[in-house]
């Protein structure tokens, strides 16, 4: 089991309320899956792929990436898995617009330490399996939305992580690109058999994915 | 790609942001090293102008004012000066006149000074200065003059010029340039002779140049001077000094002043440029965090732009800054450049230099420190929340 979330929730206070986001969220994922958790804006997808990617701590409950105990680990720990195990693909794609494509993609390889020519080499294979190999010099801004998409799921694939989190990868694409991305997210999980957590409110692009969560009221509730 | 190479792309791919943040950063240093250059020379300019006579008892009449080289209110005979080196201890006395010229439609300070000296005395006044090459001392009661490299150069004028002085002719057969002495720079000195007779002072002079002999001090001989001799003031280097020191003192104070304000306004802006500057880049750390750069990494980018941006905007800003001193040396302070480029190491400073340099980098460092820290503690996924 590659993550095992055991009642998980969050509690955000504000100065008069709690706003309690995730109630109790237990979740189990297997290494190579294809998860789906759906719900309505504001219902805490963000919030729970944060936690799972350890970008943010749950206010109570347990969470095991790879069998370690997340609330056992440091900052130090935390951020060395975020580099080297998890991926984010970001709704708004979370490029860095001074760098070209290929830079975005060498960027988590440059900070794993990993040698130029092996970072270049990589990235210009990743960048050929998001269909962008004549795209490899542009700036961010001279992509498309699409196209920065691809960029980003490429990035979240630099470091062959085994889990990569998407949140909204398709919220600002059209039908056509929406299609593309999740069909390149399928084919590059397959090719490394990495296991991809999908937060959609989108049901359409959900239809080949191995299991589909909703996420209302702070629960989690299989679809599948 | 290295993070280096990452930091050194960012600051060139974002052109804009660079030149506006390279140009604050050059102002500020050149404000403060043009004002600080400006003002060091200044100082080393007034200092070591103001090194006449040194060794030398000066003799005036009783009550007048002595100011770096010549009195005002000061007229004694001329056969004051047998008295004087009838004083035991007194090596030689050397009399002279001094009448400024003013021309008040264009500035408050003597356009020239007329300097009468005996024939071959003229080292009591220039010290170890000749006239440049090609020129010598007036001859003996001649009317020949040498004049001083400012004059020379304001009004043309060469070693054969002619020149009329109250009507009378004169014939240029020298030019002086001294070092840092604006004062000799506005010179015409003649015989002594020639002087009392072109401007009526007939057996008067305006002072005495007392050399004493070895091993007697000059309090000592300044004492015995005003015993044996009424009405006159014999002034000792220290005297003469106390004349102007307060006035140096004053002027001190203010450009020191004026050096912690340039510094202070200086730096002030640098820092809130720099602040601007890691503040407009908050998304993209805060996307390099969750990707899950170390702490050291992004302390590094950080640091290292901070850095970057102040070194290469601190050497901008000091060579404009040296420019703007030379200019204002040169054109406000009508310094020749000749003696600005012979003493071009006391414009450039380099401890002050260095001085800046290091406060610069230091200030770059902790900012950077602080703002790494500042980002690092608020998390990624918070900044990245505030800036959707």
């Amino acid at each position: 089991m590659i993550i095992k979330a055991i009642k998980l929730k969050k509690y955000y206070k504000s100065s008069q309320s709690t706003i309690k986001v995730l109630e109790e969220i237990n979740l189990q994922v297997e290494e190579g899956e294809l998860i789906a958790i759906v719900g309505p804006s504001g219902s805490g997808k963000t919030t729970l792929l944060n936690i799972l990617g350890l970008l943010d701590n749950p206010t109570s409950g347990e969470l095991y990436i790879n069998g370690k105990n997340a609330a056992n680990l440091s900052d130090k720990e935390k951020r060395k898995i975020r580099l080297h195990k998890i991926g984010f693909i970001f709704q708004n794609f979370n490029l860095i617009s001074s760098l070209t494509a290929l830079e975005n993609v060498e960027l988590p390889m440059a900070l794993a330490g990993i040698p130029s020519k092996e970072q270049r080499k990589r990235a210009i294979q990743l960048l050929k399996a998001v269909k962008l190999d004549n795209k490899i010099n542009s700036k961010i801004h001279e992509l498309s939305m699409g196209e920065a998409q691809r960029v980003a799921i490429a990035r979240a694939f630099a470091n062959n992580s085994s889990i990569i989190l998407a949140d909204e990868p398709t919220a600002q694409l059209d039908y056509e690109n929406k299609m593309n991305i999740i069909e390149l997210l399928q084919k590059l999980r397959k090719e490394r058999n990495t296991t991809v957590i999908v937060a959609t409110h989108d049901l359409n692009i959900t239809k080949d994915f191995d299991k589909i969560y909703e996420l209302r009221n702070g629960r989690l509730a299989s679809l599948t | 790609m290295h993070i280096f190479t990452m930091c050194i792309k960012n600051i060139f791919r974002k052109r804009a942001r660079t030149i506006l943040c390279l140009t604050g950063f050059s102002l500020c240093i050149m404000l403060i090293v043009s004002v600080s250059s400006t003002v060091n020379f200044t100082m080393y300019f007034i200092e070591n102008s103001n090194l006449f006579y040194q060794g030398k008892i000066v003799v005036v009449s009783k009550n007048s004012y002595f100011i770096q080289i010549a009195p005002i209110g000061s007229a004694l005979l001329e056969k004051v000066g047998v008295q004087i080196e009838e004083v035991e201890g007194v090596k030689t006395a050397v009399p002279a006149i001094f009448v400024y010229s003013i021309s008040p439609k264009k500035r408050f300070l003597p356009t020239n000074i007329t300097v009468g000296i005996p024939c071959g005395k003229w080292n009591v006044l220039t010290g170890p200065i000749e006239p440049d090459k090609g020129g010598r001392w007036p001859e003996n009661n001649s009317k020949e003059v040498v004049i001083g490299r400012y004059l020379a150069e304001r009004n043309n004028l060469t070693v054969g010029s002619k020149i009329t002085i109250r009507g009378v002719n004169f014939t240029v057969v020298g030019i002086l340039s001294p070092g840092l002495s604006s004062v000799l720079s506005y010179m015409i000195i003649m015989p002594l002779k020639v002087a009392q007779e072109v401007y009526g002072y007939c057996g008067i002079v305006h002072m005495f140049i007392v050399e004493p002999i070895e091993g007697v001090s000059e309090e000592e001989l300044a004492e015995r001077i005003e015993e044996k001799i009424a009405n006159v003031d014999a002034l000792t280097t220290n005297e003469r000094n106390q004349f102007t020191q307060p006035l140096l003192n004053d002027f001190r104070k203010w450009s020191t002043a004026i050096e912690i304000f340039s510094f202070i306004i200086g730096s002030f802006f640098i820092i809130v440029l720099s602040l601007i500057n890691v503040y407009e880049r908050r998304r993209e750390i805060a996307i390099i965090n969750s990707i899950g750069a170390a702490k050291h990494q992004l302390i590094t980018i950080i640091v290292l732009e901070v850095v970057f941006l102040c070194l290469i905007g601190g050497a901008i800003g000091t060579v404009l800054g040296l420019l703007s001193s030379f200019i204002m040396l040169r054109w406000l302070g009508k310094i020749a450049p000749k003696i600005l480029l012979e003493h071009l190491w006391i414009v450039i400073n380099f401890p002050m230099l260095l001085d800046v340099f290091i406060s610069l980098l230091a200030m770059g460092t902790l900012l950077g420190l602080i703002l790494a820290f500042g980002m690092l503690r608020k998390g990624a996924i918070n900044i990245l929340r505030e800036e959707i």
